[in-house]
């Protein structure tokens, strides 16, 4: 029961408030408050995400969320659900990314980069996870440290020429409106609640798997005899290369089918 | 209950897509306009009547700035059409002059009439006080006072030229 409750109502909540919160600021000025609509870039951004979870398994549509053997209701909150995640998602990093247009084309390259590199490599669901985190983490330190320490109003003489000699160097490219500091801890709230709300909506797995995973990445780490077990497991003496090959082709045929 | 959950989960979801967009749509500056906002869209907007009433005394006592400050505190999502006449015939009050008229508080004045005509049925629009001393009754003839008095006209040079107003003080 507590599961189908999380499943339906804690996990979209979850979602819904990351995706309200993202776009949240305090003006630095009078603390009024700023709700920023996400930037196109963000929904792009998001979708490789989505097409990246897709790929990795922690978003298995047919096995984990809509298909034919679930109730139609199921698979309306589900699908709903579904339209939060991506909401948080765009949001998550509407959260992240600065809004004076030079540091944003610079986030948003490097996080295209980062997540067209993780779509050309296998990676765990969980582990996934953790490498979003840390993506996202990283995209905070440098806007609400950095660049937020950089560029606050102060009364430092040494701090106003380098904010000076940087705006003119960068022909304006640093305007953007100063937010006060809370909209830091309101960023890195939908960071950690995100975070929560994937890894809890990623599918359990057998932890041997992570195992197993490790084995296969660094096969150096075993002994020699231990490897040569593992091989005679995993590919029989008797099949030879040919009969892998062939086996292969067999099981591929048989999906298809 | 397995049943139920799901369709529980879907209308919390949905309503919950509703109020986001609608937040990022209304873009609310405080928690308190967030709440007007809400109330407005919930039709359960209602002024502020001991903020009106204290905005009528200062009208009366000829406390212009201060009725405006009351009105616009009472009147917090700006669409109550007595409100706004009010705040109009402050502005009025301020910009009129025998010489030229303000053109900034006529400004303000036609803004909140505009306001005033847009919120009330059949975009008409009638306030009659006698304790208030109003110059017009009636919205639109304050507004073409006000257009008028935003206009350059060689009448304006004129010490003597009537205001047009509707109750001559």
């Amino acid at each position: 029961m507590s599961a189908l409750l999380w499943r339906h109502i804690g996990l979209p909540a979850v979602f819904l408030t990351v995706a309200l919160f993202g776009g949240f600021r305090f003006a630095a000025l009078d603390h009024a408050l700023r709700f920023v609509p996400p930037p196109l870039t963000t929904l792009l951004l998001a979708s490789a995400v989505l097409l990246l979870f897709g790929r990795s398994g922690l978003l298995n549509v047919g096995r984990d969320w809509i298909g034919p053997d679930r109730t139609p209701e199921v698979n309306l909150s589900n699908g709903l659900t579904l339209l939060t995640l991506f909401a948080a998602t765009v949001q998550v990093f509407n959260a992240v990314m600065p809004e004076d247009p030079l540091f944003f084309a610079v986030f948003a390259v490097v996080f295209a980069l980062a997540l067209w590199n993780s779509l050309l490599a296998t990676i765990l669901p969980r582990r996934l996870v953790v490498s979003i985190g840390g993506l996202l983490l990283a995209a905070f330190v440098v806007k609400y440290l950095l660049l937020a320490s950089l560029f606050e109003p102060t009364d430092s003489v040494t701090k106003s020429i380098v904010q000076s000699v940087l705006r003119g160097v960068t022909l304006g490219g640093l305007e953007s409106e100063a937010y006060a500091r809370e909209t830091g801890y309101v960023a890195f709230g939908c960071i950690a609640l995100y975070l929560i709300g994937l890894w809890t909506s990623s599918p359990v797995t057998d932890p041997r798997e992570d195992r197993l995973a490790a084995l296969l990445a660094r096969p150096e780490a075993l002994s020699e005899e231990q490897r040569q077990r593992l091989l005679d497991v995993l590919v029989p003496r008797e099949l030879g290369e040919a009969g892998v090959a062939g086996a292969v082709d067999a099981e591929e045929e048989g999906v298809s089918r | 209950m397995e049943r139920i959950i799901p369709w529980i989960g879907a209308v919390v979801t949905v309503a919950g897509c509703v109020g986001l967009v609608w937040i990022y749509a209304t873009q609310p500056r405080s928690i308190s306009e967030l709440r007007t906002n809400a109330a407005v869209q919930a039709n359960l907007y209602e002024i502020d009547r001991t903020q009106f009433d204290l905005g009528r005394a200062a009208f009366r006592e000829g406390q212009f700035r201060i009725a405006i400050d009351r009105f616009a505190r009472a009147d917090a999502a700006s669409r109550d059409p007595q409100s706004q006449f009010l705040i109009a015939a402050s502005h009025y009050e301020l910009g009129r002059g025998h010489v030229y008229d303000d053109d900034t508080e006529f400004a303000a004045a036609l803004a909140a009439i505009d306001r005033c005509l847009a919120n009330s049925p059949n975009r008409t629009f009638t306030m009659v006080d006698p304790t208030l001393n109003l110059p017009f009754t009636s919205a639109e003839r304050l507004r073409e006072r006000l257009r008028e008095g935003l206009t350059s006209t060689a009448g304006d040079l004129n010490p003597f030229g009537g205001s047009g107003e509707e109750h001559s003080r």
